[in-house]
């Protein structure tokens, strides 16, 4: 078999490192028991775990919703803007 | 609109003749936004994710077609709408409430950029774009019974708009 090249082998290590963080920004918009509903659809997550960073969005701008993959994150993103809240990923240096 | 009936499958809600009104053409009018811009990430590295950020409106796009034919399904069912003495009786079964929720979110969202994204909903907005306002408001408003009907609430009385018996002939201290 064959060895992975370095470009074969980095876009793997890519997609397994899990150096990406789903934040989710907050706006004046969104219904606070909204954005909890979701993060527990989203997460699987308790109510009063989703309640504290719903919590942190409102107060502090923004929480930082997990740490993982880019392809996790990539979905996570994906599945938060469906419902509209504004999540992004971003490189965990 | 209140919640009147739930078991482990579907709830049912009460509405007047206005509510049923409004919760039909708002769900009409969804999308009111065809496309509108969503990044994958806020840092720069965004233009090193240029497939992420392709797959991220590919999805956004296929996620607005399945809901308008929801939404679709939903308001073309005979059966949605039962009249009563008192009005409407609408049935939603718990799986369709998720993705409700997601339509009047974005039909929320949307009218909420179309008033230039307010800080907050001053009566203001209402003389600049009434119907955006409204939406705005009534979107909100329905969330808000849903959310609470998933918590096995009844719905706060400042939600719930139809008319109170009149109480002004009660007994006299």
């Amino acid at each position: 078999m064959p060895e992975p090249t370095m470009e074969e082998q980095t876009a793997t290590d890519n997609l397994l490192d899990p150096g990406y963080l789903v934040i989710c920004w907050d706006d004046p918009v969104n219904l606070m028991d909204y954005v909890t509903h979701v993060f527990q659809v989203v997460f699987g997550w308790s109510k009063a775990k989703a309640e504290e960073h719903m919590w942190q969005v409102h107060n502090h701008g923004k929480s930082v919703l997990t740490r993982d993959s880019m392809e996790r994150a990539e979905h996570y993103v994906h599945e938060l803007q469906k419902f509209s809240l504004h999540a992004t990923m971003e490189r965990d240096r | 609109m209140r919640l009147i009936e739930q078991d482990d499958n579907q709830f049912t809600f009460e509405l007047s003749d206005q509510q049923k009104l409004l919760f039909e053409r708002i769900l009409k009018d969804y999308p009111i936004a065809q496309n509108s811009h969503h990044s994958i990430s806020k840092s720069s590295e965004t233009v090193e994710l240029p497939d992420q950020q392709q797959l991220l409106e590919e999805a956004l796009a296929e996620n607005r077609a399945e809901m308008k034919r929801k939404v679709g399904n939903f308001l073309r069912d005979p059966r949605r709408f039962e009249e009563t003495e008192q009005g409407w009786r609408v049935s939603i079964l718990a799986r369709q409430v998720d993705w409700l929720l997601q339509v009047l979110n974005e039909i929320r969202i949307s009218s909420w950029h179309r008033l230039n994204c307010p800080e907050h909903e001053d009566l203001e907005l209402l003389r600049e774009d009434p119907e955006s306002f409204l939406r705005m408001k009534l979107c909100g408003q329905f969330q808000t019974v849903l959310l609470w009907a998933l918590d096995g609430n009844v719905v706060p009385d400042e939600f719930d708009h139809r008319e109170e018996p009149d109480e002004t002939e009660g007994p006299v201290e």
